[in-house]
């Protein structure tokens, strides 16, 4: 009897008290009916989106619509959902979730740590002390930095991983002992409760790493278990765990198999900046030091509270928390005195190899972690390793220090004494406390918050929010609106927006919550398929430059129906992506008898486009227009010329390129051709390290060559290319030969290097062939030679003086400096001839050249454009340059196919010179810029050589101030006051050097710009007199290759009909579409991100045919080959087979399921 | 002496006790300041006196928290990077230990 209440009270303790614990801890989120809502964590903030965002894996309500990952989240999205329908708050269903995984984590682990303790140290009733230290184990697993900054300040559902994995691996443990005899007598039971655990953890596998470190660490321990028992029934033993492997892998594989349909575009698109970009960064807080003591965290450095300096600076306040790994090393210690010692082996495998990738490019051994990020495939999955591997490293190491802990105990008891006991329990409260400030000690601000300013006024964000009663109003009124069209949004959001509601006192700063709570489809945030995000961001560079029109178009060529103009938006700038100020838009569209305002409240004034009322398709249209571009449309300029060239077209299919023009030349009916810049880009190729020495795969391709005498014929383009690249290596070698001085083999090399460039002048200039070949050859030989004249002219200069030059670079030899003078004649010689032939743009001389490849005889209509205020285009001229016509801006010619060299002259009608006045007091020059708009600027001046590396010169946003200095511990504001710092160096012999340099400005607010030149390395009087020689400063617009546009159309044929068509929408990834009789388009559109997934089948005398499908810029176009087609049904074909799968998982599942536990019952 | 004899006089007065060594270290860092080769000989010094694994993880767990609390985190560092070194040590000794035992 006593013994059953004995087990009766400690769990019922453990329970209540746990459950206490994480309501006091959630208290101070919730208490006012707010809801946690933070940067890029999901909440299901409507039900029904929600559901129709996670169970189809197609997301529309984001325009132009993305693929989604799995189903993982669904469990989540269930148990909030149900509690919310309940209790009809999100407030109370996310705290009850929050303090259900909080109570499971803590209660969990403590059931696992005394049935560790029962076996490793042999103990069966382990005393109150022992298990109030076990609890406080538990507390420290469940209230951490780690899982503070990775599970709750800002949501992720990894938590469910925090709360049942201690349960799934205590079932794991019943059911495969590490001994022989040790199953437990309830066998099933744990089966049970172990893929009961792991379905609740299936949310937290949404970061799929998770998943395969579980696997991994699973198998590992089956192995270790067959190990152990094989002696005895060797079949069964092989084939039960095998069986239980196998339920464990479809236990996750009915939501994992769709993720895996996109799982290498989802890696490749979150490594698109190389797998080693991270590691190369590397990251030291999470240094052994930081780390085996649960600090380091990346996120407890970005996301700074006001209480972060204790945790990330404070070396007093964090010092108890070496009692952890202190305690972990005991067990290490202690070894021997353990029983069971294959689990402690176990589980200190997982502390090490954790440990091992949190500490990331920190020693020891860092080499081994970078070798796995470039080698080990999907290895770079471990970018923010931290998190990553953290999961795992923190329950190996609670469970480690658990034990450690308890030995501890154990001792202390032995020992009787009062103090060392004491002593220990105040250490142990002192790490506790430490450990869990986040959650309790520094819980009056745990709520993050973002202190920005915009226009000299300071806002705030805030990581829990509440939906303001507009949002809830605006659904009521635009769903009933909005079906069959896209609301277009004024200002957009980024991927993640904000909003700031002073009237509530709230704001929030997360993913988009219109796009989220309301069942329109939204234009508004960032999507990450390239093209459709240029086309989306068109119509807001059209809004910043006041062109209403061009927005209008965009809008009818786009069917965009519904302009929703926020006003409850205070720029921020992560949240702000192309911004443009709502207040001013919607004066304009008040303005425009087209919108109609059909809904206002405070935050929000929706207006209907008038001719598009009647047009509500979802994105279908009927065209029989084929346009061919040359642009390849990856930028939003490319779409603002597009949609001018279309005109008033509403509906088109648009190729650019080569191919598709061949395979579809009969079809296209209108004719686009842009000019392309011609040298826009300067190519840097002096990487001398490139060039110094062959491979040895190349040098025997040379020597097997020589030695075949395998010397054919070449195109003559192809020799030139060969020479430029063999007198490039030659001369890289010569400059290392030069630096290593060793003069020998420079000569060597000299003479080779001389012979490759005589060889190389005869074949470009002998070379004959079409304007633009030649042409590109030239500009091909200019790149090569303009870095080999900088590269020489450099060592020249630096190598033949005597002043402050190493020793190895001074080139002692007489003949050797004779022959490179003369070889800089030469060399200079060749360069300004193919200088003088290239035709290239010159935005030294404001000269922009391009190629006009015209795809088709005809009557053109060109236009000319500067797309950069305060830059006039002055002349236009068409053909080579030896022979060109003027040529009108905006004017119709004939052109015959082929291609045309273009020159555009331009001249900045906005410059600035700055008058440069000296500070006496700051011995400092400076000179205010005034206001500058959101540009790429221009900054030029000359300066007597003598100066170079003398002083620096500053373009900063405000005025300069000792505040510069202090580096700012704010990351939230990014608002870096200094836009360019440098301190000018020239390696030029004249008596002058030029300075020419550009810096952004991109803000979100209106701010005064200041010059400034600072004297260095001279006393300040005479510095500054020095300064004050440098002359002729010029801010001037900066000019790249998109800012002048030259476009041109002919229309063969105007193929626009009335063709109609009534769609019938069944989900997001299906929909019915009837066509009218006797149809004459060509193509059925689809305005919806392409996919390969998005299939159509049309209807032919009752039967499905599939419709051949084509890439439609970014959205979907498909052939309507048969005249006869009725209807057509559009789906997004892998929907289906997530669904099949679902359902085939479930049925192997059970078959097999009902295989084990037969296995089992036949040898229990 | 022979070779039994060094090591028992070794035991006897506890020169391989980890304060001892600790205070080894601590001699060797002051007279000879931070420089590698002080720390990898004092290594070595540990595996010629025949200092178990374990010992060495605590002098230099012990070292690393010495060093923490003297702002030498570069350092403190250093000797957390032993540690985990040892620990590995230990961890294939156990797994081999597993190995042999099942090879048996």
């Amino acid at each position: 009897m006593k013994r059953n209440i004995y087990s009766f009270v400690t769990p019922f303790l453990v329970i209540v008290t746990s459950v206490l614990i994480a309501a006091t801890a959630m208290y101070g989120w919730f208490r006012d009916g707010s809801f946690m809502f933070f940067w890029d964590s999901y909440v299901p903030l409507d039900i029904h989106n929600s559901f129709e965002h996670l169970f189809y894996n197609w997301r529309e309500h984001v325009f132009p619509g993305y693929e989604t990952a799995g189903w993982s989240w669904l469990p989540y999205w269930a148990i909030i959902s149900f509690v919310r329908l309940l209790t009809g708050s999100l407030s109370i269903a996310q705290a009850s979730l929050y303090v259900c995984l909080l109570s499971a984590s803590t209660i969990f682990f403590f059931f696992l740590l005394r049935f560790l303790v029962s076996k490793v140290l042999q103990l069966s009733k382990p005393g109150w002390g022992l298990q109030l230290g076990l609890f406080g184990a538990s507390i420290l697993y469940t209230y951490n930095p780690f899982t503070f900054f990775y599970g709750y300040f800002m949501y992720n559902p990894d938590t469910f991983i925090f709360g049942f994995l201690p349960l799934n691996i205590l079932a794991l443990l019943h059911v495969f002992p590490l001994k022989k005899n040790g199953a437990s007598d309830r066998t099933l039971f744990w089966v049970i409760v172990f893929f009961v655990s792991l379905f609740m953890m299936t949310p937290g596998f949404g970061v799929y790493i998770f998943l395969a470190q579980y696997y991994i660490w699973l198998t590992l321990y089956l192995v270790l278990h067959w190990l152990s028992v094989r002696k005895t029934r060797s079949l069964v033993y092989v084939v039960q765990p095998l069986l239980f492997l196998l339920l464990a892998l479809l236990a996750n594989w009915w939501w994992f198999f769709p993720s895996l349909l996109g799982f290498q575009e989802l890696y490749n698109s979150q490594s698109v900046l190389g797998t080693t970009f991270w590691f190369d960064r590397g990251f030291i807080p999470s240094r052994l030091l930081n780390s085996t003591r649960l600090l380091g965290v990346p996120l407890m450095l970005n996301n700074l509270f006001s209480w972060s300096g204790y945790l990330n600076a404070n070396r007093w306040f964090t010092l108890p928390l070496f009692f952890i790994p202190c305690l972990v090393l005991m067990v290490v210690v202690w070894f021997k005195d353990f029983a069971h010692r294959k689990i402690i082996v176990y589980f200190f495998a997982m502390y090490l190899v954790s440990l091992f990738i949190v500490k990331f490019s920190n020693p020891p051994l860092a080499e081994i972690t970078k070798f796995a990020f470039e080698h080990v495939p999907f290895f770079g999955a471990f970018r923010d390793s931290y998190q990553k591997a953290g999961l795992f490293y923190l329950f190996a190491l609670s469970i480690l220090f658990a034990m450690g802990l308890s030995k501890m105990l154990l001792l202390l008891e032995k020992k009787k004494n009062i103090l060392l006991i004491l002593g220990f329990w105040g250490i142990f409260i002192a790490t506790l406390t430490v450990t869990t400030s986040p959650f309790f000690l520094f819980a009056q601000d745990n709520v993050r918050t973002i202190k920005y300013s915009y226009e000299g006024q300071t806002y705030f964000l805030e990581g829990k929010t509440k939906i303001p009663p507009e949002y809830t109003q605006l659904k009521t009124a635009l769903e009933p609106e909005c079906r069959g069209t896209t609301v277009a949004m004024i200002p957009r959001g980024g991927w993640i927006s904000s909003a700031n509601w002073p009237k509530y006192g709230t704001s929030y700063v997360g993913q988009d919550f219109l796009a989220q709570t309301i069942n329109c489809n939204f234009l508004t945030t960032v999507v990450s398929s390239t093209y459709a995000e240029a086309s989306i961001e068109a119509p807001y560079f059209m809004l910043q430059q006041g062109n209403m029109e061009g927005f209008k178009r965009y809008l009818l060529q786009t069917n965009i129906g519904i302009i929703l103009v926020r006003k409850d938006n205070v720029p921020y700038f992560p949240t702000t992506w192309v911004h443009v100020d709502p207040f001013y838009i919607k004066s304009l569209i008040d303005k425009d008898r087209e919108f109609e305002l059909f809904y206002q409240n405070d935050y929000f004034d929706a207006y209907r486009l008038l001719p598009l009322v009647n047009d509500r398709n979802f994105g279908f249209t009927l065209t029989s227009t084929t346009a061919f571009t040359n642009a390849p449309l990856a930028t939003p300029r490319e779409h603002i010329t597009l949609s001018r060239q279309m005109g008033t077209k509403k509906s088109y299919v648009v190729i650019n390129t080569d191919k598709e023009l061949q395979l579809l030349a009969n079809k296209v009916s209108l004719y686009a051709p842009v000019l392309n810049c011609v040298g826009c880009v300067d190519i840097d190729v002096s990487k001398p390290g490139l060039y110094a020495k062959d491979s040895v795969v190349a040098s025997l391709k040379t020597f097997v060559k020589e030695l075949v005498r395998w010397n054919p014929q070449r195109p003559q383009a192809e020799v030139i290319s060969m020479n430029l690249i063999n007198s490039h290596k030659i001369f890289f070698r010569l400059l290392d030969s030069l630096n290593k001085d060793a003069i020998d083999v420079a000569q060597e090399l000299l003479v080779q290097y001389t012979e490759s460039i005589t060889s190389l002048e005869k074949s470009l200039f002998s070379y004959s062939a079409d304007f633009f070949d030649v042409n590109q050859k030239m500009l091909e030989a200019r790149v090569y030679l303009s870095a080999q004249e900088r590269e020489l002219s450099g060592v020249i200069s630096q190598a033949m003086s005597n002043n402050d030059v190493p020793k190895n670079l001074v080139i002692a030899d007489e003949q050797m400096r004779l022959q490179l003078y003369y070889l800089t004649t030469l060399l200079h010689k060749l360069y300004r001839q193919v200088e003088d032939r290239a035709f290239r743009t010159d935005f030294t001389n404001n000269v922009y050249r391009g190629r006009l490849d015209i795809p088709e005889s005809g009557m053109y209509q060109c236009e000319t454009q500067s797309l950069v205020s305060g830059v006039t285009i002055t002349d236009v001229r068409l053909g080579e340059p030896q022979e060109t016509a003027s040529m009108p801006m905006q004017a119709g010619r004939y052109f015959e196919k082929g291609s045309y060299p273009i020159s555009i002259s331009y001249e900045y009608s906005w410059r600035l010179a700055p008058l440069v006045s000296f500070r006496e007091g700051d011995y400092i020059a400076s000179a205010p810029l005034g206001e500058l708009e959101n540009a790429y600027y221009r900054l030029r001046f000359t300066y007597p050589s003598s100066l170079s590396g003398r002083f620096a010169v500053l373009v900063t946003k405000k005025e300069i101030s000792p505040s510069f200095l202090v580096p700012s511990q704010n990351l939230d504001d990014l608002a870096n006051p200094v836009l360019l710092f440098e301190t000018p160096k020239g390696s030029s012999l004249d008596q002058y050097s030029f300075y020419d340099h550009t810096f952004q400005v991109n803000s979100l607010d209106v701010a005064s710009y200041y010059f400034y030149i600072i004297p260095l390395g001279t006393t300040p009087a005479s510095g500054v007199a020095d300064v004050l020689h440098i002359a002729d400063i010029e801010v001037t617009k900066a000019m790249y290759e998109q800012d002048i546009r030259m476009a041109c159309f002919y229309e063969t044929e105007n193929r626009e009909n009335n063709d109609t068509i009534t769609v019938d929408k069944i989900s997001p990834v299906e929909y019915n579409i009837t066509l009218s009789s006797g149809y004459a388009s060509e193509y059925l559109l689809f305005n919806q991100t392409y996919s390969p997934q998005w299939a159509a089948y049309g209807i032919v005398d009752g039967m499905p045919k599939k419709l051949p499908h084509v890439r439609n810029v970014y959205a979907n176009a498909w052939h309507l080959e048969d005249d006869g087609i009725t209807a057509i049904r559009v789906v997004y074909e892998s929907q289906a087979l997530r669904e099949r799968n679902l359902l085939g998982t479930i049925a192997v599942f059970i078959f097999i399921a009902a295989l084990y536990v037969y296995v089992l019952k036949r040898y229990e | 002496m022979n070779k039994t004899a060094f090591f028992d006089v070794i035991q006897r007065f506890h020169l391989n006790q980890w304060p001892v060594l600790l205070a080894v270290y601590g001699l060797l860092r002051v007279i000879f300041g931070l420089n590698y080769v002080v720390i990898y000989g004092f290594i070595l010094l540990l595996f010629a006196l025949r200092v178990q694994l374990e010992h060495m993880l605590i002098v230099f767990f012990s070292l690393a928290i010495v060093l923490y609390v003297l702002g030498q985190d570069v350092e403190a560092n250093h000797a957390m990077s032993f540690v985990f070194g040892f620990m590995v040590l230990i961890l294939v000794r156990h797994v081999l230990g597993y190995l042999k035992l099942h090879h048996r």
